[in-house]
């Protein structure tokens, strides 16, 4: 592992990124539950839920503006910390590909589907991403 | 006894939809023969229909509409489709257009924020993954089966709307 590499383990503090598409946006702007479900990939390689791990992203020089544009108009960026997901029943691990730097998972912890009240639980923790991490809108 | 309604579907609208529409109960109000015409294997679907109260209006739209719309990898089945229009269908005419999502898992939901209350129910294509979920003023979320629960369902959402929460 280099050096500027982050560690296997993602810190607590970490902000981890979830892309979900404009049309799961509420008018209030918060998301949808359904936003926040496993792939239901028919050979099952990715029965879980896409992320991006920011240290890693920051490790090789990439902001959340590039990951916005990855993702192109159709998509809107939330966050999570790291902790919160895990303290709310979820797994997160890295599971990098090639389609962008930092790519995570995120699993229920029992290994199960996520409930219909697990998803609405990442739906009120889901902030807007802002660069500094900070979570918007001012909670407290 | 109300005679029989003849309901034209729009040429685009699929079997599947056609059929789903048919078990939601249409748009009409009392026991009805909904007969849908469309050139094809499902040409005529005719259905009775017990006698139930109106559904909502928005039901025929967004099952002809905005599921397909939503649903871009064409991952839900024709069944998750019918038992999601079965529900909207059971629900109190006033009840308020949800937000509809289509979730990467293969579930269909629909999802409501009235005033202090957030309700929804999701249906998949696996038949377990069907629930309820109830929560007021952002606190504990409840969580049922879907299953045995329309009706607990329904008239929450016509407290809620009786209640001036629209």
């Amino acid at each position: 592992m280099a050096d500027h590499d982050p560690p296997d383990e993602i810190p607590p503090d970490c902000i981890v990124y979830r892309a979900i598409r404009v049309v799961d946006i509420k008018e209030d702007g918060t998301p949808k539950s359904c936003a926040f479900t496993d792939l239901a990939d028919a050979d099952g390689s990715k029965d879980y839920m896409s992320v991006n791990v920011s240290d890693e992203m920051a490790a090789a020089g990439k902001t959340l503006e590039d990951l916005k544009k990855h993702w192109g108009d159709r998509y809107e960026i939330f966050q999570f910390a790291a902790q919160d997901l895990v303290t709310n029943g979820e797994r997160l691990w890295r599971d990098p590909d090639d389609d962008f730097v930092g790519h995570g998972a995120c699993k229920r912890n029992d290994n199960g589907k996520r409930s219909l009240a697990q998803k609405r639980t990442l739906a009120r923790l889901a902030k807007p991403a802002n660069e500094s991490g900070a979570p918007a809108g001012g909670d407290p | 006894m109300t005679a029989p309604v003849a309901v034209e579907a729009p040429r685009r609208v699929s079997s599947a939809q056609q059929r789903a529409l048919a078990t939601a109960g249409g748009s009409g109000t009392v026991a009805r023969q909904i007969r849908v015409i469309e050139a094809g294997p499902d040409a005529l679907v005719s259905t009775i229909l017990s006698e139930t109260a109106q559904p909502p209006a928005w039901v025929e739209r967004t099952i002809q509409y905005e599921v397909p719309a939503r649903d871009e990898a064409g991952r839900l089945k024709l069944d998750t489709l019918v038992r999601f229009a079965q529900v909207c269908g059971e629900l109190p005419a006033r009840t308020p257009k949800p937000y509809i999502g289509v979730g990467d898992d293969a579930t269909l939901s629909a999802e409501w924020d009235i005033g202090r209350f957030h309700v929804a129910f999701q249906v998949g294509n696996d038949v377990t993954d069907d629930s309820i979920i109830f929560e007021v003023d952002g606190g504990e979320i409840e969580e049922l089966p879907l299953t045995g629960n329309v009706r607990l369902l329904a008239v929450i959402m016509s407290q809620i709307v009786a209640g001036g929460q629209v």
